[in-house]
């Protein structure tokens, strides 16, 4: 599985780079901007990588449906169904490749964060209050009071992140489902994309009809922050429902 | 018998490309496919090579239904080009051999090299001639044991033509089988042993040549026009 995860991770390389690209021009904007103290210059650039983040994060998830759409509409899909590995295994290799991508663009952007907080450090001297500035943020985001017990922010942050990759692996495995009900249904058609994104919102409206309900079982509280762990059962059941019934489908009736 | 189709059929919205194939295969034969194009010789291809599923009927290899671990012995060249975009001619050779252990990559550079094509080349680049060379040469370099290659000589100049015949030939043996699918029945008349006439998803006829040339004397193309 490593070789085929090794072919999806290039098949999104020319992405990264345009990240990596667009993420050095803002952080060199964001060093002049302190270096030469204009407020603007480094305020624009810090709002263009947090926003950055946030949206690069959602769009490389998006981006690996888009590929597998891609392979299976043009030739290309050749490379992939004429190698001796089964379909777990090919979409096994498309989800860890897009998981991998999602790491790298916050490996990136947290290389980002330390770099321009570093900066903002040096330049301004004034170590502790900003320290404390950053830590008195996190607390808000975290528990929306600035009462804090330090573990707690940090064990919260761990499930809001894991809330999050949860949910980011729903919208993958239901992307990936779409484009092979519907490259299945059909098969040469042009419409077939446009059909892919109805299923994904039908699909993700039926989980979260589901989500919705397992919510209403009576003595289940609601999570201030994330999802609660009923929920998060919920979805990781009907990620690996949606995973299998992809492979099977694709196994049985997929043609490329 | 190395490849059997029972009641082989797929269909498309309204159409049948593929219409209750009966075929039977053996080692060390060379096989054409002829048709016109639109009669199901690609359909038929990509559902022997693993690519497109049946509507209905079986595919066995070596007596056991057709599955993923067989494509380690069947080498499957289409028509068009598949490669990805972003790959050189190297990249080519070093996925084949990520994938397939029957590949071999001295053998690949060698061919790269009299095929007269270069490792550094990307792809995108290669005139439909190259790129046919490329694909020819990539599934060559396998030791399949079922070859099936999809109109390898389409859309290619004389000498090119040429020499993707010489290097079939050189890898033709005993231990393997190739099936060609063309419309060019010259160009494949002097060196395939059976012929497989095929019209409309339908297969009309499966004729031995050599047979054929001892009993009656027909030429590849004048059974062609009888059938067809």
């Amino acid at each position: 599985m490593g070789k085929l995860i090794k072919y999806e991770w290039k098949k999104q390389r020319t992405s990264r780079m345009v990240m990596l690209v667009g993420l050095a021009v803002c952080l060199l904007a964001f060093i002049w901007g302190l270096i030469f103290e204009s407020d603007s210059v480094a305020t624009c650039s810090l709002g263009l990588m947090l926003c950055g983040s946030f949206l690069l994060l959602l769009y490389t998830g998006v981006e690996s449906i888009l590929v597998l759409n891609r392979d299976l509409k043009t030739k290309q899909s050749y490379m992939l169904w004429m190698v001796p590995k089964s379909i777990w295994e090919i979409f096994g290799a498309k989800f860890l490749a897009a998981i991998l991508q999602m790491l790298f663009v916050f490996a990136l952007f947290f290389g980002a964060g330390c770099i321009s907080l570093i900066s903002a450090l040096y330049a301004s001297g004034g170590i502790r209050q900003i320290a404390e500035a950053c830590t008195r943020i996190f607390e808000f985001l975290v528990t929306g009071t600035t009462d804090y017990n330090k573990g707690a922010i940090f064990l919260n942050l761990i499930w809001f992140a894991f809330s999050f990759f949860v949910a980011w692996t729903e919208v993958i495995m239901i992307g990936f489902l779409a484009v092979v009900l519907s490259r299945t249904l059909l098969i040469r058609s042009r419409f077939a994309g446009f059909f892919a994104v109805i299923l994904f919102f039908v699909i993700n409206w039926i989980a979260e009809r589901g989500s919705y309900l397992v919510t209403q079982i009576p003595g289940l509280e609601v999570s201030p922050i994330g999802m609660n762990v009923w929920e998060i059962f919920y979805y990781l059941i009907f990620c690996v429902v949606v995973f299998a019934v992809t492979c099977v489908l694709a196994d049985r009736k997929l043609s490329v | 018998m190395i490849l059997e189709c029972k009641d082989l059929t797929k269909t498309f919205v309204g159409k049948r490309a593929v219409s209750n194939v009966n075929l039977s295969m053996e080692k060390g034969r060379i096989y054409g496919l002829l048709g016109e194009n639109g009669s199901g010789k690609t359909t038929w291809m990509k559902m022997t090579a693993g690519l497109t599923k049946p509507s209905s009927g079986e595919i066995l290899y070596k007596d056991h239904p057709l599955c993923y671990r067989d494509k380690a012995e069947i080498a499957y060249m289409s028509t068009e080009p598949f490669y990805y975009d972003y790959m050189k001619v190297e990249d080519v050779g070093q996925y084949y051999q990520d994938f397939f252990e029957d590949f071999d990559r001295e053998k690949f550079n060698g061919l790269v090299e009299k095929a007269g094509l270069e490792n550094r080349m990307k792809v995108r680049n290669l005139s439909s001639g190259m790129g046919a060379k490329l694909k020819i040469v990539a599934t060559m370099s396998r030791k399949a044991v079922l070859c099936l290659l999809d109109e390898p000589l389409n859309g290619i100049d004389y000498k090119a033509r040429e020499e993707i015949i010489s290097l079939i030939l050189s890898e033709a043996g005993e231990d393997n089988t190739i099936v060609i699918s063309t419309h060019l029945l010259e160009e494949v008349e002097s060196f395939i042993d059976e012929a497989i006439f095929i019209k409309s998803g339908e297969v009309l006829k499966v004729a031995d040549l050599e047979r054929e040339r001892i009993t009656s004397g027909r030429s590849l193309t004048d059974i062609y026009m009888d059938v067809m």
